[in-house]
């Protein structure tokens, strides 16, 4: 199993302590590290690199020499086509190869289109064109391309990807039309850290099909899944310490990312999430959650977030070698 | 004197060649690099991502600034210009000079990234500069321009650099340079000013500078020329006049043009070159030419060191002759204060 880290930031992280996890990552073994894309977000006390996730992938990559870094994910409408390759492709050229795209229509409000100047209908067209254009770029010596939202004279795009024919993309997204649009081209979907095993083991018997459908090996595609963590020394501990996150989630988060949680408000309890999202407790407990897992969903690769709400740095860090030390071994 | 690197790349080198130049800037004591912006088959190497590039740098290095000159505001949206330098002063523990530009090298950057007409551009690069500035400095705003409408926001996460990083102009037109002067922002000077030009240019903006109010001398304004130091100047012109024109005649025809306008058929010649403003030679003629240029007024050297076609090994070795034979010869002069109204 492939083990990947969600440096999402909690309310208090900073910059430098993103960073340290990662460094924390790679030297302890894990396989990859992902950031997120945010706009005008007002946590991490303003002081992080989500608005800027390629930037920010650029200064990982000449920082760490084997951990792959994700992107989870760009969102595409807002950016020209030939940006994303580029900047893509630099990173990828930086970090020798290691750059995984994952992609996203939109980002968690409006106010993203509105700033950026894309209307809400135009999204999905501009999406996909845009990872049409970002494919020939990175993968024809030149191309042109006469879309509805792009229309673009031959060019040459540089720097190409060390990673041929190119870095891997990957999904993000919940609804039918972006399934139906990424698993005609192959795409792995990444599926969302605060979904109930049972949506996420629907969601990706779905995917697979469609994937299959679509002629791709679904066997062979790895979907990674998002987890979140907190391994303590005993269970009571977990709860106690995560309770203040929990909430935290539920009066904010989840109503950022309800769609993902297939559920009525009123049903989010600290409790249900504790049970059906989260792996948190002692080692023990998350090894066998993990392990359960396994036989439920196709685990190959899981992506941790230790790092939220209102889970700090030091906390987080303690969680982390935890997982390491006594989680770990038993489940990889 | 402060020396900056216009840090190009060779075309036969790698991103990890550059990194190590910029280490290596970093150890002899360049005060910052810059980071040009092109695109499409200008930019196998350098820089289509120049933050991203920019961002690398910063990871590898601790003291040297890292400057980009300069991003070309027309062909990305401002906020995204805002956010990702402001992330770049933040992940470099602000080290960050913004420079910026109105037009790319070339008429298709504008023409793909779907930028508004030529003599619309003006009026873009304006609006621009403003959101950048206010994404910067304010907590809160919003913005109705005739090309940009932005609803309230708060754009996070702010620079490091209070109230916020330089922004530099790249000038080349009378006019950019009198708008600049006017709001207080520091230029670039192009590489190709005789002494005789770079004396009444820098006349000109601080004398506009003077007269918008601002308060006396207060930035440097950065003077680029290409250069190279040799173990002679006759080697020095053996090893890198051919490089240099075939340069000029194949990676930049901006600048190809901008000489062929200049000096006409006849004048179109390296000797003409060397004599107006390449630095091509031993330690000694170096010494002497930047002596010449720092009595004009020249408080900042912007050296283009590795012109695409030249070497990787010849930029070493030219650069440490550099560090070791030139630099000593000039007083380091503190970072200047900028005096201007930074929120503007």
């Amino acid at each position: 199993m492939k083990i990947g880290i969600y440096a999402t930031g909690s309310g208090t992280s900073s910059h430098t302590d993103l960073l340290r996890q990662i460094e924390y990552a790679e030297e302890t073994g894990f396989d990859s590290a992902w950031l997120r894309e945010r706009h005008f977000h007002p946590d991490h006390q303003g002081r992080n690199f989500f608005t800027s996730p390629l930037v920010a992938a650029s200064y990982i990559a000449a920082r760490t020499t084997h951990i792959r870094i994700g992107i989870a994910s760009r969102i595409l409408p807002l950016d020209h086509p030939i940006h994303i390759a580029e900047d893509g492709a630099t990173v990828d050229v930086i970090s020798n190869g290691r750059l995984d795209l994952g992609i996203a229509r939109v980002g968690e409000n409006e106010l993203y289109q509105l700033a950026f100047g894309v209307t809400t209908e135009e999204a999905r067209g501009r999406f996909e064109e845009c990872v049409e254009i970002v494919t020939k770029a990175w993968t024809l010596p030149q191309f042109s391309y006469d879309g509805t939202y792009y229309s673009i004279p031959e060019v040459s795009v540089y720097p190409k990807p060390v990673q041929k024919p190119h870095p891997p993309i990957y999904l993000v997204g919940i609804s039918s039309e972006t399934f139906k649009f990424g698993s005609q081209r192959g795409f792995p979907l990444i599926l969302a850290g605060a979904q109930p095993v049972a949506i996420v083991k629907r969601t990706q018997e779905e995917y697979s099909r469609l994937l299959s459908d679509h002629g791709f090996p679904a066997r062979e595609i790895e979907l990674p899944v998002n987890r979140f963590l907190y391994v303590a020394d005993s269970n009571q501990q977990a709860i106690d310490e995560t309770r203040d996150a929990l909430n935290a989630f539920i009066h904010r988060g989840a109503t950022a990312i309800r769609d993902f949680l297939f559920r009525a408000p009123e049903e989010i309890t600290p409790e249900w999430l504790y049970e059906e999202v989260c792996i948190f407790g002692d080692p023990d407990t998350c090894v066998k959650k993990i392990n359960a897992l396994k036989q439920e969903i196709d685990l190959r690769h899981i992506i941790c977030t230790f790092n939220y709400f209102t889970i700090d740095h030091d906390r987080c860090q303690k969680s982390m070698e935890r997982f390491v030390k006594y989680v770990l071994p038993h489940v990889r | 004197m402060r020396f900056g690197w216009f840090i190009m790349g060779t075309e036969s080198g790698t991103y990890q060649d550059i990194l190590e130049q910029v280490q290596l800037a970093e150890e002899l004591g360049f005060n910052g690099v810059w980071l040009g912006e092109r695109h499409f088959e200008h930019s196998e190497l350098l820089y289509s991502s120049p933050f991203h590039a920019a961002a690398a740098m910063a990871a590898k290095t601790e003291r040297i600034r890292i400057g980009t000159a300069g991003r070309i505001l027309a062909l990305d949206h401002p906020i995204h210009i805002a956010e990702d330098a402001a992330t770049l002063d933040l992940l470099s523990g602000g080290r960050l000079d913004l420079g910026v530009t109105r037009a790319g090298l070339d008429q298709r950057f504008h023409q793909i990234f779907e930028s508004p007409a030529e003599d619309a551009r003006r009026g873009q690069f304006e609006e621009a500069l403003e959101i950048i500035v206010k994404a910067w400095t304010c907590d809160r705003f919003d913005y109705e321009g005739q090309y940009y409408q932005i609803p309230e926001v708060s754009v996070l996460p702010k620079p490091v650099q209070k109230p916020r990083p330089p922004i530099y102009l790249v000038a080349v037109s009378r006019h950019t340079m009198a708008f600049a002067a006017q709001k207080g922002y520091p230029v670039f000077i192009g590489a190709l000013q005789t002494p005789r030009e770079l004396k009444d240019t820098l006349a000109f903006y601080w004398q506009t500078f003077q007269e918008s109010g601002h308060n006396g001398a207060a930035v440097d304004l950065p003077v680029n020329r290409f250069l190279y130091v040799g173990e002679s100047n006759a080697k020095a012109r053996e090893e890198i006049g051919g490089p240099f024109w075939s340069f000029i005649q194949h990676k930049a025809p901006d600048l190809k043009l901008a000489l062929q306008g200049k000096y006409g058929e006849k004048g179109f010649n390296l000797e003409r070159f060397l004599e107006d403003f390449c630095i091509f030679g031993d330690a000694d003629l170096v010494i002497e030419r930047i002596k010449e240029l720092q009595a004009l007024g020249v408080t900042y050297l912007l050296c283009t060191l590795n012109f695409i076609t030249m070497e990787h090994k010849f930029c070493l070795t030219s650069m440490e002759r550099f560090a070791t034979e030139v630099m000593p010869h000039f007083k380091e002069t503190p970072q200047r204060e900028l005096l201007g109204d930074l929120t503007r």
